[in-house]
């Protein structure tokens, strides 16, 4: 499992990529995706999720309907259109990083997949 | 696997007990906390253990944390700009009274030291000072708008008047009459009129 410090700042590329996979999704939904794609490495704990998501809102990048499910009130979040135009601007942001960051740490893997 | 009303208020109640109270966020931790629980319960746990472990494992330093951390993500341009109006009103502060001091024992920098002060109290201070008040005070009367933004206008115009005073440059005089014409005759009178129906109210 990666640490919190590893995954801070990459939760809102995680999210508003699955959002633009899937129309939409609840927090839980959202969590048990992930952990799933990354093989169980990627564990949103610590409330990581959640802020990231009132965040995201709160910057007009998602938006979420209400709807009762089971006694009580489920979100659903889906991607707003500047949500969409986004996305890109952080994943590519997110993918030149991790390139910089194989350049310092592993230059022999930039190097070979160069 | 759904659970039953009085163990959803118990989630619930257990997110109020540790000071979740951002109502949206709250319907997140709660409709999270519930799909833990019933898949656990599924496997045969109980719901008390279900509850216990759920809330251990996602949040480990409790559920208030989580509320703190969506706080900070919310509010970190306010936060910076809170400590960025307090550093920079204590650090003009000090230099304008520090030139006063000096300026009043005719010892050397006292201009310097006022100079730096005033100005970049209303440089840096002021705008940082007067976009808080504004946004903290959204649905402020237009009447007590008025009296703010005299009492700023007033404090600033002193200001300059007062630098260029110091170094002797033209216009101070002009300033310094505008400055007091704006606090004598708009801002006090306004502060006492307020004043006076607030003791009235």
């Amino acid at each position: 499992m990666y640490s919190k410090e590893l995954l801070k700042g990459t939760i809102s590329a995680i999210v508003l990529n699955l959002l633009s996979e899937q129309e939409r999704m609840y927090g839980y939904e959202i969590s048990m995706k992930v952990k799933e794609l990354s093989q169980g490495k990627i564990l949103l704990k610590d409330g990581s999720l959640y802020p990231a998501l009132q965040k995201m809102t709160s910057d007009g990048l998602v938006t979420f309907k209400e709807e009762v499910v089971g006694g009580r009130v489920r979100k659903y979040y889906s991607l707003t259109r500047q949500g969409l135009k986004e996305k890109s601007v952080y994943v590519e942001e997110l993918r030149d990083f991790m390139k910089t960051l194989n350049s310092i740490v592993f230059p022999e893997i930039s190097t070979k997949s160069l | 696997m759904t659970l039953a009303e009085n163990e959803i208020d118990r989630i619930r109640f257990e997110l109020e007990r540790s000071g979740v109270t951002i109502s949206t966020l709250k319907d997140d931790l709660l409709d999270h906390l519930c799909c833990v629980i019933e898949s656990r319960m599924v496997t045969g746990d109980s719901f008390d253990h279900s509850l216990l472990k759920a809330i251990r494992d996602f949040a480990p330093g409790g559920l208030a944390d989580i509320e703190k951390e969506t706080l900070f993500l919310l509010n970190y341009k306010l936060i910076l700009m809170k400590k960025m109006t307090f550093l920079s009103g204590s650090i003009f502060a000090i230099l304008t009274s520090s030139g006063f001091f000096l300026k009043a024992l005719h010892w050397s920098l006292g201009d310097t030291f006022l100079t730096i002060g005033i100005v970049g109290f209303l440089l840096l201070f002021v705008p940082f000072a007067l976009y808080q008040y504004i946004r903290s005070h959204e649905t402020m009367m237009t009447a007590e708008r008025v009296r703010f933004l005299l009492g700023v206008g007033s404090a600033i115009f002193i200001g300059i008047g007062f630098v260029l005073k110091i170094n002797h440059l033209a216009g101070a005089n002009l300033a310094i009459v505008m400055g007091g014409i704006s606090l004598s005759f708009g801002f006090i009178p306004a502060l006492f009129f307020g004043l006076y129906k607030k003791a009235l109210g």
